[in-house]
């Protein structure tokens, strides 16, 4: 073995992380050659002004300040995904594509039914209803929460 | 779950509890964990604001992943993974303090020699494992402070074992040139 190779090995011949055959192949280098084992001693010589660092202590509200910002960002955030989430999410993005979603479900629903849908003039009517009625119920309610309350008491859809 | 229980679980249990939403599993990791955290952090950063900041981020994002923890992996290196990308990311942004939180001592009396002497001793530590790469202080920092061997540490700094080995070279030889008097 070259000094070379021996060098680039040091560190982790010190770790004991070698496979069985290389530490040897070390230990036979190191034993007939002295700048070797001057650089290894070294690297072991490090041990000890590591060992000396010292750190700050820890603040002791710490855990504390953990917890609250856990419940701030994720226990009392309301989780993502789901489709309501999304919906609104979205529905929620401009005035115009709630405008777009409220005329798309009433439009399905007259398109759906003009083809001869198994769905009842019945229920496109009770849905509909929901959708004004929420309207009226909260005039300066956006298009976006009726839609959704159409969405959920129209669920039979 | 009755807190005595949570105090005797596995931290892979109580991370997947916390992910559901159990906030005394999550108050046990953090209770268990924090002051390793804190020791990674600052060893890495040298500085007590930056390792605080470093340590909340870490459980706030372990928190979130716990959606895709599985128990293959060790829960404990899974959240060195977690602290070790957060100080790597931190240390690409800012360039670390240099030790600021070792003043010198003015008096020089027999005590205070002594205490000035490690203090310096100290002071010089910190100012070669700053003077590292990101990379290779963070290997040095899982070695000789965490304990970790070869193939945990592969995991952690996202290498190979070859990869663990060149960097803790180059950090050993760096630290050899600065501290070292042989």
């Amino acid at each position: 073995m070259h000094c070379r190779n021996c060098h680039t090995r040091l560190s982790a011949y010190l770790d004991g992380e070698l496979p069985e055959r290389e530490m040897r192949d070390m230990e036979r280098h190191l034993d007939g050659c002295a700048s070797c084992r001057e650089r290894l001693a070294g690297l072991e010589a490090l041990d000890a002004p590591l060992a000396s660092l010292s750190i700050p202590e820890m603040p002791g509200d710490l855990g504390y300040r953990i917890m609250a910002r856990a419940s701030r960002e994720y226990f009392d955030t309301p989780k993502k995904g789901g489709f309501r989430v999304i919906a609104r999410r979205w529905l929620g993005s401009t005035a115009t594509a709630s405008a777009l979603a409220a005329g798309l479900l009433l439009g399905g629903l007259l398109g759906w039914n003009s083809h001869g849908n198994p769905v009842s003039e019945r229920t496109m009517m009770q849905t509909e209803k929901t959708v004004f009625a929420s309207l009226s119920a909260a005039p300066g309610g956006s298009i976006e929460a009726a839609v959704l309350a159409g969405f959920s008491d129209g669920g039979r859809l | 779950m009755p807190d005595r229980s949570r105090s005797q679980l596995p931290g892979e249990v109580l991370l997947e509890a916390s992910g559901n939403g159990d906030r005394q599993a999550f108050g046990e990791l953090v209770r268990r964990h924090q002051s390793w955290a804190w020791g990674v952090a600052c060893r890495f950063l040298g500085s007590g604001n930056d390792a605080e900041d470093i340590v909340q981020a870490a459980f706030i994002r372990l928190l979130g992943a716990s959606g895709r923890y599985r128990r293959t992996a060790r829960f404990k290196t899974f959240f060195h993974v977690i602290i070790s990308r957060l100080c790597l990311d931190h240390a690409k942004r800012k360039k670390t303090e240099q030790a600021d939180d070792y003043p010198e001592l003015a008096d020089s009396s027999p005590g205070q020699e002594e205490a000035l002497i490690m203090n310096q001793n100290a002071a010089r530590v910190r100012r070669a494992l700053d003077a590292l790469p990101p990379r290779p202080r963070m290997a040095v920092v899982l070695r000789y402070y965490e304990g970790l061997g070869y193939d945990e540490m592969a995991v952690v700094l996202e290498t190979s074992r070859k990869g663990v080995e060149r960097l803790l070279s180059r950090g050993r030889e760096a630290l050899r040139d600065k501290l070292g008097s042989r």
